[in-house]
């Protein structure tokens, strides 16, 4: 099972580079001041790193919330943490 | 020295990574001097005048360097619409060392088009040019372009309040993009 509080932790860590800021399945991250492709990308490194789950460009795209992409990978990992 | 205008010649124009890439042009001025006063773009570079002669005069300045293989400013375009889409320079070039910047992209283009820009570039200095070590200027709040470039593992020179100064060796910077090349493409 992938652990919610862990991934949003990484993705916190990727998009911001540190966890103490609060992220909330509801975060609109594209919002971010300091959000650019090279953060996009770091994302999807990241993702496929951690769950080995590819998040193709065009769908990254359309995702706009940490929740939106959460919900990506639950449904699209093979194997849970 | 080798003849690097010689070299670009025969690379460029090319097609690569879904992009269009060729030398800047005067026609370029505009896109020039649109990107690099975007309030958003513009945060960790240099200032540019807004003025398209004050930049057309530049361009025809380097357009003299870049004849004699010190300078090349290279723009990247949508392969299928030709849209521009972004620009990376390498300049100060000399037998073993150059610089390279002037890294600007559109935002949101979709296809990832300023990390193909930035390889593709590079790959020009260590494999066409066969130049040793590149020297890096990153702001140290360009948090973004900070972490992708330290994930080439680069050799950190120097610092003052503003930047840090990178070396990157062709070593390393291979390892990094054959591991991002085996993500993004088939390459």
């Amino acid at each position: 099972m992938i652990d919610e509080n862990v991934f949003i932790e990484r993705l916190a860590e990727v998009l911001f580079e540190t966890n103490e800021i609060t992220l909330t399945k509801g975060t609109y991250f594209r919002q971010h001041d300091d959000w650019d492709s090279l953060t996009g990308m770091a994302v999807q490194v990241m993702i496929k790193s951690n769950y080995n789950v590819e998040l193709p460009v065009d769908v990254f795209e359309s995702l706009n919330t940490v929740g939106d992409i959460y919900n990506f990978v639950i449904n699209n990992a093979s194997n849970n943490e | 020295m080798e003849n690097r205008k010689k070299i670009i010649d025969e690379i460029l124009p090319t097609r690569k990574y879904g992009h269009y890439f060729r030398l800047v042009e005067p026609e370029d001025a505009e896109f020039i001097v649109s990107l690099r006063n975007d309030t958003k773009l513009s945060r960790y570079i240099n200032e540019t005048s807004s003025k398209i002669e004050d930049q057309l005069k530049w361009i025809e300045e380097y357009k003299i360097r870049e004849k004699n293989g010190k300078d090349f400013y290279i723009i990247c375009l949508s392969e299928d619409t030709k849209e521009k889409l972004g620009l990376n320079r390498i300049y100060k070039i000399e037998d073993s060392y150059c610089e390279f910047g002037s890294w600007l992209y559109k935002a949101n283009t979709g296809k990832l088009s300023s990390i193909f820009g930035d390889l593709f570039c590079k790959s020009i200095i260590f494999e066409d040019f066969n130049i040793n070590k590149c020297l890096l200027e990153v702001r140290k709040k360009n948090k973004s372009v900070l972490r992708y470039t330290k994930s080439f593992n680069p050799v950190i020179i120097g610092e003052n309040d503003l930047s840090y100064y990178f070396d990157l060796d062709y070593k390393n910077f291979k390892k990094q993009r054959d591991k991002l090349l085996n993500f993004f493409t088939n390459d």
